[in-house]
């Protein structure tokens, strides 16, 4: 667990990922509202990854890996239960260190909607091989061309969002984003 | 948009494009092939259909329940008490290699060209 800082947590830092929290669990909400499947069974916008790829742009792999942790833990309790819980894990920690890597390997070079295209496709690897254990069947594979289509276009979209959100949080927090 | 993003979206896209490629050319239609339903990966029913099969059955098991409606050579999950219902929006599968994923009760319907009990192929298809 080396990539979680060992700042004190600071009021500001505090509240700001309490917010981030609890903004991910709307989005999630909001998504499960927008069915998306009856083109590919079982795909989703993946709204929350734009709090997880904020996070990750504002506040680093550490904190980001708290928001994703809180919010998974809370939507399971809420709404899901132990698989749901497993598979979001899976899902949202290869996703969400995929896009850390691929963000300190190309640095600038890199925008927004590449590191959420990429997310996308991890989190769709990622739960399907937790479903793959689970119904130990590794058929469920198949699966995978279609999602990693419909990754695309939802990836961008999550991608223009966060890419808004991290400009206006910047313009309007500026440099008190961290208790420095 | 940076260069670097265009090349994953265009990485993605064309692995995406390969691999639906992949599975469709390993869809077979074949006049004899079986319906394979399995739960957390042990097989429950190897039903033998030919065109003519028609077939309602309800798998209940510890984790659910879901209805499969065997027709016209192929199968459906046309109910299951599921919060999703994944499993029902995949519709009906004819081809061997198609999959019906039923995620919370664990259950698989595959299409297979033989028989899939136990280890040899010809050990129970009647």
């Amino acid at each position: 667990m080396q990539f979680l800082s060992r700042r004190p947590f600071g009021a500001r830092r505090l509240v700001f990922l309490g917010l981030l929290v609890s903004q991910s669990l709307v989005l999630y909400l909001v998504e499960s509202l927008i069915p998306l499947s009856f083109a590919v069974p079982g795909a989703k916008l993946g709204l929350s990854n734009i709090i997880g790829l904020s996070t990750l742009l504002l506040f680093g792999i550490g904190d980001a890996f708290l928001v994703t942790l809180m919010r998974i833990t809370i939507s399971s309790l809420f709404w899901g239960g132990m698989s749901v819980f497993l598979f979001s894990i899976c899902g949202g920690m290869l996703s969400l260190f995929a896009m850390h890597a691929l963000k300190s390997a190309f640095k600038e070079k890199i925008g927004i909607p590449g590191l959420s295209v990429a997310g996308a496709v991890f989190h769709n690897i990622g739960q399907l091989m937790a479903a793959a254990v689970v119904i130990e069947n590794l058929r469920i594979i198949y699966y995978l061309p279609m999602l990693l289509l419909a990754a695309v276009p939802t990836g961008i979209l999550v991608g223009i969002c966060t890419h808004f959100m991290t400009m206006h949080i910047r313009k309007i927090y500026g440099g008190r984003l961290s208790d420095k | 948009m940076k260069r670097t993003d265009i090349y994953i979206i265009a990485a993605v896209l064309l692995l995406s494009a390969a691999g639906i490629y992949a599975v469709k050319s390993m869809q077979q239609d074949k006049q004899a092939k079986h319906v394979i339903i399995s739960v957390d990966g042990e097989i429950h029913n190897d039903i033998m259909v030919e065109n003519g099969t028609v077939k309602k059955l309800e798998v209940k098991t510890e984790y659910g329940s879901n209805i499969i409606y065997i027709h016209d050579g192929g199968a459906e999950v046309i109910d299951a008490d599921c919060r999703d219902l994944i499993c029902k929006e995949t519709g009906f599968i004819s081809k061997t290699g198609q999959t019906i994923v039923c995620l919370p009760h664990k259950l698989v319907v595959t299409i297979s060209a033989e028989s899939e009990s136990g280890g040899d192929a010809d050990a129970v298809s009647q």
